[in-house]
């Protein structure tokens, strides 16, 4: 008989997302964002029409609520905009831009944003200086730091995107700090110690293990939120700049429209609503499953 | 306590140091001589050197910021390019007119949020919670300044009842007042929806500690325990967002007083950006993070004398 013991090793992650399919409206959401990842991907195959290309002819024509009215246009399903561009390619080329720059500034921001709360969690002599940076960072409420960093740098994609990106930072940080923290103090970090383990494999193959879940909740939120920070920028005009489709400056010129076509303003609003609650429904699923000690705190 | 709060103080002069010191630097990130944007377009290379010594660019950087950060102390926030007016007197006429839209709005936010929140954990898992918990969770995903457009579109388009903007007049005015119910309605949702969800969980805390328990086992009517005894403490961690919530609510009202077309600071931050008026920039966002700074000092102060375990931590 063999008296080895075998350690089965739980893919928590596996096991979050069998949890997450539990639940109706979470796996709603979450089935949503990929269908909607794929088609925004897929975009420049799928547009019917070229986004930017304006014909002033078919201006403001109404979609296919309206497939009677003499101004509907064939082919156009969801109408024109004030320059006759086709609102449909808009808004599908104008997810690449919302998504990716979701998606990169989520990214940049997690990786400053988790080492540098890795290494003031774990030495105490860098802490302090990095946990005040964090805090000064934070003293630049909402979208402020954001525009201050795109006003300095000028307006462009890439611009918003450092600027999301430099926002999301003290977020990621305060959390795995605090984590760690926490992690430090725990009897297995010292088994792994005593056996001679340096500093540099128990932070980052141990702690940061542990961080994950943590990490996967925050960046889901973080997703929602820079989504809807490119949205912002772009409706004050500080985002991406026209000619490009994106959702926010889709909803800023449609607003001198508001009276004769609404629905130029009420879509691209939909969208970004749509894609920031499937994201931050995901998030609060998965926070309930991966991280319940997790407390609502903003 | 005085310990405490004298830490506090002296962390806030700091962070306010700090503040000055990132916005001051963050024009050097800009791309452009600020000697040149000064200058004109029509100015001549030694023009530009010459305002570049008149602006003290050709000191060092530290002595330079030095020298930004005395005028600051005497209320010098320098000289707008576009209409070379002092600044903070520009600030200070506008000023007025954000403290009116983020105070209607955090109203709006205490008068349906926290209400709200209590009355999703009393009835947790019933329809009343599923409602409230959804609506929150859509008030946090929504644009304000969609949501904004949103108003102006059923409420003074469709319907007209209301005015679309504005905000001339201080809310608690008759004139003020309709002004203000959109703009605050806007961009107190979402802050609405974050005091509901902190209220929710709080309350759902409170409820099942041992001392309501007490509460009820001595024969108490449920109103009573809630409203005396849960209620008092559920309202900590609210307080606790507060100051934060004030700070999203300032930067927040950015974005919504160009919706609703509000004379505040957000719209001349805007404008500033636009025409690449960075001392304008600076001294706007250096007053919006000083406002947060300082709120969030008061809460912390108030937060005391509510909890007082907070100090000997």
């Amino acid at each position: 008989m063999s008296n080895t013991l075998t350690f089965k090793r739980e893919n928590w992650l596996a096991k979050a997302f069998q949890k997450l399919l539990q639940n109706k409206l979470a796996t709603f959401a979450f089935f949503f964002l990929i269908f909607e990842i794929i088609i925004i991907i897929m975009a420049p195959l799928l547009v019917p029409f070229d986004p930017t290309k304006t014909d002033i002819s078919i201006r403001l024509a109404p979609g296919f609520w309206a497939m009677n009215s003499p101004k509907f246009v064939a082919g156009h399903f969801l109408g024109t905009d004030h320059l006759g561009r086709d609102v449909l390619s808009r808004l599908l080329m104008g997810g690449q831009i919302s998504l990716s720059v979701g998606f990169v500034a989520t990214s940049i921001g997690l990786i400053f944003g988790v080492t540098l709360g890795l290494l003031a969690g774990f030495y105490k002599s860098l802490d302090n200086v990095i946990m005040r940076f964090m805090d000064l960072l934070f003293t630049f409420p909402g979208i402020l730091l954001a525009m201050l960093i795109v006003a300095m740098l000028g307006v462009s994609t890439l611009n918003a995107t450092i600027a999301i990106s430099i926002w999301s930072i003290p977020g990621f940080a305060r959390m795995v700090r605090g984590k760690v923290l926490t992690i430090k103090e725990e009897d297995y970090i010292l088994a792994i110690r005593s056996i001679g383990a340096s500093n540099f494999r128990i932070l980052f193959n141990h702690i940061l293990a542990n961080c994950m879940p943590l990490i996967i909740v925050i960046s889901t939120m973080r997703l929602a939120s820079s989504i809807m920070s490119i949205a912002t920028l772009s409706f004050l005009g500080l985002g991406s700049p026209p000619p490009n489709a994106e959702w926010g400056a889709m909803i800023a010129s449609a607003r001198d429209y508001m009276w004769q076509a609404p629905s130029l303003i009420i879509i691209p609003g939909i969208v970004v609503m749509i894609t920031v609650i499937s994201f931050n429904i995901v998030g609060d699923k998965l926070r309930d499953i991966l991280d319940p000690s997790m407390k609502e705190n903003n | 306590m005085r310990k405490y709060i004298a830490k506090r103080i002296g962390l806030m002069i700091l962070l306010l140091i700090g503040v000055s010191f990132i916005v001051f630097a963050s024009l050097y990130l800009s791309p452009g001589d600020p000697a040149e944007l000064v200058a004109g377009a029509s100015a001549t290379p030694a023009d530009i050197a010459r305002m570049r010594i008149f602006l003290g660019l050709d000191k060092p950087f530290l002595v330079q910021y030095f020298i930004y950060f005395k005028n600051l102390l005497v209320g010098n926030f320098g000289t707008s390019l576009v209409t070379r007016q002092p600044i903070l007197k520009e600030l200070l006429v506008r000023l007025p007119n954000t403290l009116n839209l983020a105070t209607s709005s955090m109203i709006v936010a205490c008068v349906f949020g926290i209400p709200a929140g209590i009355l999703a954990a009393i009835y947790k898992d019933t329809w009343i919670d599923n409602v409230l918990t959804t609506t929150s969770l859509a008030g946090i995903s929504i644009p304000n300044f969609w949501l904004g457009a949103m108003l102006i579109l059923l409420f003074s388009v469709t319907l007209r009842w209301l005015p679309t903007g504005g905000m001339s007049q201080p809310f608690w005015t008759p004139i003020g007042f309709k002004q203000a119910i959109l703009p605050s309605l806007a961009l107190g949702f979402s802050v609405a929806a974050s005091f509901m969800r902190v209220g929710r969980s709080a309350m759902l805390d409170v409820l099942q500690s041992d001392y309501i328990r007490t509460a009820r086992s001595k024969g108490l009517k449920e109103s009573k325990v809630i409203i005396v005894h849960a209620l008092r403490n559920a309202l900590i961690p609210i307080i606790t967002i507060f100051g934060t919530s004030f700070g999203g609510l300032l930067g927040g009202a950015i974005v919504t007083e160009q919706v609703f077309v509000v004379n505040g600071i957000g719209t001349y931050l805007i404008s500033s950006i636009s025409m690449r008026n960075y001392p304008a920039v600076q001294s706007t966002v250096l007053v919006i993070a000083a406002f947060f700074i300082i709120v969030n000092l008061i809460v912390d102060v108030i937060y005391v004398f509510i909890d007082p375990r907070i100090s000997y931590e």
